[in-house]
């Protein structure tokens, strides 16, 4: 009998110190850890990728330039630079310490080779504003770097579109020469030269980097970076408020900005996104109704676009005036004269009668469908406020939702629709206004889905692409956005916005626009971010 | 004791309807079935009557401020675009009805007729046949579902013709194992041997004598139906001109702190009615065969 | 399907156990190709998915990915090169993940386990204990509380029923995480933490499989208790606990393994529902992603898996039927 009780308090003791040892473990000293929330994983940490996620990335990797709070360059591994005075040769010389994570120098032919070879490999908008503008690049020694221009462009300094982190991380050429960029193993676990190393990463969990401390520029004072990968918005958020996430970039739910602010010790705010594309709805041109510019006119009155952004975005957004956004980033490029056409459903039905569209015994006048990608979860509710509207003056619209690659396969490649309602974000850069040329009208993802063709249109944005003057391309800017209005190729709808999160009750960030502005997500160093 | 009451009909007519009086007593014992009765009588009602009941169009944006709770005007509250959702669950009664009862429907008359065969003929027919029930039951039948739905359409009609198809083995089985019984059965052999054709027999001799297998297996059918038209309406592929109980979960997603009935509403109202067929098939079940219903008390 | 045979006995179990496998492998093969070819008729391709992001994709790259992933072949010739190479065991490369399908499944095949596991335990454990009592004890409160479990956790929308857990534990009591697993890496970890996030959702999709056994379990329950061997066990003397436990319960056990079979497609599914409302980073979640991206590889992977998954588990429900009830003999 007597060692039954032994047991029992052995069993006890184990219990106590398993207990004990649980309590112990998780009350050691942790490093500064900042936790971010993502939306989806990024496709690979390797700048061969299409740039979506570029929050993780910008960490590990450097580029030439980096992002100033106005959207300027500021350096990077580039120390300093000068441009020739036709601005066709720009030199930029390199920090002399720069090194990757393995201890190798960046030299010269790192960059060299990252920009022609790597960045030439990823097929984005990016690229189509920078790439062909270059002609050739010298590296006289292994700290300079001398670009030759085909013609000015105008974004080569621009951190979004030009040198700068978005499009061109700086690899390190001997890992990635000769190798086949889609399996090389460094696309899943990088070494770049930025700030932070790469530690794991965990599809559909989680990413892991952590403070390098042998880094030649200014070190942050973050330590650790979790991104958790968060795909539901609503856990999202509620992981926000229970203090599980730091930091939610551009994915926090809108309808919970005001909530979230509320609470103490946490900021939430809208802003803009970095888009030059509003939220349109694209008409057909191949087809013979929408040939006849009344009927896209008439639909244009149709619909109301100013109770989109408060029923959709919850105010993050505002009706769209043109193709390009009054606020944030794409401020400067704004035309804010254009005349507009108002909610007026009784000049819509005027106009649809008068074109030969009465209404039939079906009750309808004619039957569309309006096809949008489940890719950007608001568009449907856009399309249902559309449908609605055009409902109220006897279009019946049936909505068709399609996965991302069967609404390109359909809309871009087939062209066979009759109005597609596309969100696409081409960048804060009107170089994007170029998808709008004719000789975009091509089978290929992202084109001139409308068949869309202005001779006018065309020689200004030739025009444009190569102009330094900022007066001057503005004028040609303007009459661009101006003709799109005047020809009613699409309906502009919205702008839409986006919401950020922060803990400010752990973090506070230098300047403020880090976060504010969505600027730290792509494109400023985290230096400015320091514990509370 | 003599097995026939002194009163018991004669005529055809008499006799059936003496055996829906049976039927009936034996149904309206069993409580849970009769709940399920009402509640699928109301359902019917609410998609008749829609139009009346419903004072908004369930489509209608903007009748409302959005995101507000169950208030006088609006029974059930407003959803995000100002929706009234008290109109959405009503109309939605509506659509999960149609597309339960055509899903559920589709696979009856599918499943009867494979089963009808393959019971009847036996052999390397029935071998085939069920070799094809085992394939489409080893499929996940909501994940095909999801993929053919995803990838073609997303109409109304996509998901009922799917749902049908993917479902007709359970019937088949059943009505197949009937069959084996009543091939055996004297008034069947007495029909091939007047030189009855195989279609005639099994269409007319024997299958309404399977139609209550039939019927228990369809009502639970047209639960299973509604629950994977929810389950994809849920996941964003149902059709979004038209307003189902599952749509609006899939829309409530967002609001679960914010909006408690966006989501209490639709999901009740698929519970109960997916609740009220699963009775009904249990009564239905119950009150065909009453002797398999042996309790004993201790 | 086995069959009732007073004798014979095991001699012939194991060619049972090869015919079976046999009989599963041109099942397997029919829907992995019935699959296949249903995914390619689709329109759009994984290509069209990976390179969105931007204008200006040219013409070139898209073809070049094409043929680098052998999306130019005509069907016929795809098939056939995916057969072959599944057969030598690579499932493909995934354009998405950038890793081998295997990988990317391998990674997440334990998150799913670990739920359906949890879940199938559940639903067994409460399930079978809550149909002994009841059978038992008919009418009584037990029972009543049995037949309403069962009914109500069958009509039940799972992701419905995570959804109503979430608002009522996770954000008004504020008990229970919202979802997720714990990440290891940053010091999350520990029995606590799994037993905090796996309550939910093994709650959810557990409750559909403990309504289906719980039923069963109760009216074998009675059928047995009725029977004539335990009335005999009765009047012998035997203790009314050694009566269910010994005697009734290894009876009442086989038909719920029927069900656990021939429900796991059900449950896969409620697998998949269930990670999207809690957000676990299993197949079930995977499945759909992989849906939405056209990521072809992926998604054929797991279907490999998931058929050879319920082929395999109806057969092992079946061996253990036959170990449980020696009166089954295999022709």
């Amino acid at each position: 009998m007597r060692s039954v009780h032994r047991n029992r308090w052995l069993v006890v003791g184990l219990v106590v110190g398993l207990l004990l040892g649980l309590v112990g473990a998780s009350a050691t000293a942790a490093p500064v850890t900042m936790v971010v929330g993502l939306s989806a994983d990024p496709k690979a940490l390797a700048p061969t990728d299409t740039d979506n996620d570029a929050c993780p990335a910008f960490r590990i990797y450097s580029a030439l330039t980096q992002s100033d709070e106005n959207f300027g360059p500021a350096p990077d591994l580039a120390r300093s630079w000068e441009v020739s005075e036709d601005s066709l040769t720009y030199t930029f010389h390199l920090h002399p310490n720069a090194k990757f994570h393995d201890g190798t120098p960046v030299t010269s032919e790192d960059v060299k080779f990252s920009i022609l070879e790597v960045a030439a490999k990823r097929v984005n908008v990016a690229n189509r504003a920078l790439l062909p503008s270059i002609g050739s690049i010298d590296t006289p020694d292994a700290h300079t770097v001398v670009f030759h221009l085909n013609y000015p462009n105008p974004e080569f300094l621009n951190p979004y579109y030009g040198v700068g982190p978005r499009p061109t991380f700086i690899v390190k050429k001997a890992d990635w020469e000769g190798t086949d960029f889609f399996t090389n193993p460094f696309t899943r676990s990088p070494i770049g030269s930025g700030p932070y190393k790469f530690v794991e990463w965990v599809k559909g969990s989680h990413i892991i980097v952590e403070r390098w401390e042998d880094y030649w520029g200014e070190k942050p004072a973050v330590e650790r970076i979790v991104f958790r990968i968060i795909i539901d918005p609503t856990s999202m958020a509620l992981a926000f408020e229970n203090d599980e996430v730091d930091w939610v970039p551009y994915t926090i739910l809108m309808s919970e900005v005001s909530y979230l602010d509320g609470l103490p010790g946490k900021d939430a705010e809208f802003h803009g996104t970095p888009c030059s594309d509003s939220i349109s709805l694209r008409f057909n041109l191949r087809r013979e109704i929408f040939q006849d510019i009344a009927v896209r006119r008439a639909i244009t009155y149709a619909i109301n676009r100013d109770r989109i952004p408060d029923l959709v975005y919850f105010g993050g957004g505002i009706a769209a005036t043109g193709q390009i956004n009054r606020t944030a980033f794409t401020a400067p490029w704004h035309n804010p004269n254009i005349d507009q056409v108002p909610y007026d459903p009784e000049m819509a039905k005027t106009l649809l009668d008068a074109a030969g569209y009465p209404v039939l015994g079906d009750g309808w006048r004619f039957h569309i469908t309006i096809k949008h990608s489940t890719f950007f979860p608001e568009d449907i509710q856009v399309a249902e406020l559309v449908k609605a509207d055009l409902a109220k003056v006897g279009i019946d619209a049936r909505i068709v939702s399609l996965d991302y690659a069967a609404w390109i396969d359909q809309t871009f490649v087939n062209g066979d629709f009759d109005c597609n309602l596309s969100s696409l974000c081409s960048g804060p850069v009107p170089t994007a206004m170029g998808r709008f040329i004719s000789t975009n009208a091509v089978p290929v993802a992202w084109a001139n889905d409308m068949a869309f063709s202005s001779f006018e249109y065309d020689e200004l944005h030739r025009r444009q692409s190569s102009e330094v003057d900022p007066l001057k391309r503005n004028e040609y800017l303007y009459r661009m956005q101006a003709i799109l209005v005047e020809e009613q190729p699409m309906v502009h709808l919205i702008h839409r916005g986006s919401a950020s999160a922060w803990n400010s009750g752990k973090f506070t960030a230098e300047p403020e626009s880090f976060w504010k502005g969505g600027l730290g997500y792509f494109l400023m160093r985290m230096t400015g971010v320091k514990p509370v | 004791m003599s097995l026939v009451h002194a009163s018991y009909p004669t005529t055809r007519i008499g006799r059936a309807a003496s055996d829906v009086r049976i039927f009936w007593r034996r149904f309206r014992k069993n409580r849970g079935a009769v709940f399920g009765l009402l509640v699928f009588t109301i359902l019917a009602l609410a998609a008749l009557f829609a139009e009346t009941i419903a004072m908004h169009s369930p489509m209608e944006p903007g009748v409302g401020p959005m995101l507000t709770s169950p208030s006088k005007s609006f029974l059930m509250g407003t959803d995000n675009l100002g929706r009234d959702i008290f109109s959405g669950v009503i109309h939605g009664a509506r659509v999960s009805l149609l597309i339960g009862l055509a899903a559920a429907a589709t696979s009856a008359v599918i499943g009867a007729i494979v089963g009808a065969i393959s019971g009847y003929s036996g052999g390397w027919v029935d071998d085939i046949l069920m070799r094809g029930c085992e394939l489409f039951q080893a499929m996940p039948r909501f994940l095909f579902a999801l993929v053919i739905v995803v990838f073609f359409q997303n109409s109304v009609w996509n998901i009922v013709i799917v749902i049908g198809i993917l479902s007709w083995p359970r019937t088949a089985r059943m009505v197949r194992a009937e069959f084996l019984r009543l091939r055996e059965m004297d008034y069947v052999l007495a029909a091939k041997a007047v030189g009855m054709t195989t279609r005639r027999i099994i269409f007319k001799q024997m299958l309404p004598n399977v139609m209550h297998i039939i019927l228990v297996t369809g009502s639970l059918e047209i639960g299973s139906a509604i629950l994977t038209e929810a389950g994809l309406s849920f996941l964003g592929a149902g059709d979004p001109n038209v307003m189902s109980w599952g749509r609006i979960l899939f829309n409530a997603q967002r609001f679960l702190r914010r909006a408690w009935w966006f989501s209490v509403f639709p999901g009740s109202a698929i519970f109960l009615t997916v609740l009220s067929f699963n009775l009904l098939g249990d009564g239905l079940n119950d009150a065909f065969n009453p002797r398999l219903k042996r309790v004993q008390r201790q | 399907m086995p069959i009732l045979d007073p004798g014979d006995g095991r001699a012939s179990m194991w060619t049972y156990i090869v015919r079976r496998v046999l009989q599963a492998i041109p099942l397997v093969l029919l829907i992995l190709i019935i699959n296949f070819i249903i995914l390619h008729l689709a329109p759009g391709d994984p290509v069209s998915f990976y390179v969105q992001g931007g204008t200006g994709v040219t013409e070139e790259f898209v073809a070049q990915m094409r043929t680098q992933f052998g999306l130019d072949k005509p069907l016929g010739v795809q098939l056939a090169l995916f057969l072959r190479n599944a057969i030598r065991g690579d499932l493909g490369y995934s354009l998405y993940y950038q890793q081998s399908v295997i990988a990317v499944i391998g990674a997440r095949m334990s998150v799913t386990f670990l739920l359906v596991g949890c879940s199938m335990a559940f639903a067994v454990v409460v399930g079978i204990t809550l149909g002994v009592l009841s059978g038992r004890n008919p009418y009584s409160v037990i029972d009543r509380i049995n037949t309403i479990v069962a009914v109500l956790g069958y009509s039940i929308p799972v992701f419905w029923f995570g959804q109503v857990l979430i608002i009522v534990f996770a954000v008004y009591l504020k008990l229970l995480p919202t979802g997720g697993i714990p990440i290891a890496a940053i010091g999350q970890g520990g029995i606590v933490a799994w037993c905090r996030s796996l309550a939910l959702p093994t709650l959810a999709l557990g409750v559909v499989q403990l309504a289906l056994i719980a039923r069963i379990t109760r009216a074998n329950m009675l059928e047995i208790l009725g029977a004539d061997y335990i009335t005999t066990a009765r009047a012998k003397g035997v203790s009314e606990t050694t009566i269910t436990f010994k005697h009734a319960l290894r009876n009442a056990i086989l038909p719920v393994l029927t069900v656990i079979g021939v429900d796991f497609g059900a449950l896969l599914t409620g697998a998949m529902l269930t990670e999207t409302v809690f957000n676990w980073p299993g197949l079930g979640r995977m499945m759909l992603d992989s849906l939405l991206r056209r990521d072809y590889p992926v998604l054929m992977g797991l279907l490999i898996v998931m058929s050879v998954g319920v082929v395999l588990l109806n057969l092992i429900t079946d061996l253990l039927y036959a170990y449980f009830d020696p009166r089954i003999v295999y022709t």
